[in-house]
């Protein structure tokens, strides 16, 4: 995945490009790394993220889970 | 709320609906508003105006309490576009230009385009007067 800066999950300690989803001025964390509060909070504030969630708990990472986040928003 | 008006007069400033809240790549100051992301992926830069944003309508639901509210649904941009994340701002929907009410500061992130981007329930803080 060029032109993405690795980030750091704070669950995993993975360094990595894979989309992650950032808690401001709390934790950034892979998409399937997020305790039960985080994940309540955030698939309940978006339909979208709530899918996003689904498909990386799914499997998708990466290239795939990105194509699937701008798959979303056509 | 002091609007500016001529001495010896009192006018209250009014707000248009819905408060939104920007994503910002610089720091916001009393002075000046920071730099507002750019339109890309999952967000819609407010320009100033009266579109764009993320809406706050319904997310304030709770009584004020101790003079202060604050969020009660977390805020959430999917598909974010590749920005520094560094603080938002709460802005209303005033057309041409918004009327700033309240900005917080955040440690920067790295946000990388796809990414989503989460302010969660009661991170948001509104002090009544």
């Amino acid at each position: 995945m060029t032109d993405r800066v690795p980030t750091t999950c704070d669950h995993c300690g993975q360094t990595d490009t894979h989309p992650k989803i950032h808690f401001g001025d709390g934790d950034t964390k892979h998409h399937d790394c997020l305790n039960f509060a985080e994940k309540t909070q955030v698939v309940e504030s978006s339909d979208v993220a709530a899918k996003i969630v689904a498909a990386c708990e799914g499997g998708k990472r990466g290239e795939k889970l990105l194509a699937h986040i701008e798959s979303l928003h056509k | 709320m002091y609007n500016g008006a001529a001495s010896g007069t009192l006018t209250i400033a009014t707000y248009t609906a819905p408060l939104k809240v920007k994503f910002l790549s610089t720091v916001s100051t009393a002075g000046s508003a920071g730099t507002e992301w750019t339109t890309s992926g999952g967000y819609t830069q407010t320009a100033g105006g009266s579109t764009g944003g993320v809406s706050l309508s319904g997310n304030f639901s709770s009584a004020a309490s101790a003079a202060s509210k604050s969020n009660t649904a977390a805020v959430t941009v999917t598909n974010a576009p590749a920005q520094t994340w560094i603080g938002n701002e709460i802005v209303d929907s005033t057309a041409v230009t918004n009327k700033r009410m309240n900005w917080a500061t955040i440690t920067s992130k790295t946000v990388n385009a796809g990414d989503t981007c989460t302010i969660a329930i009661g991170s948001l803080v509104g002090t009544e007067a």
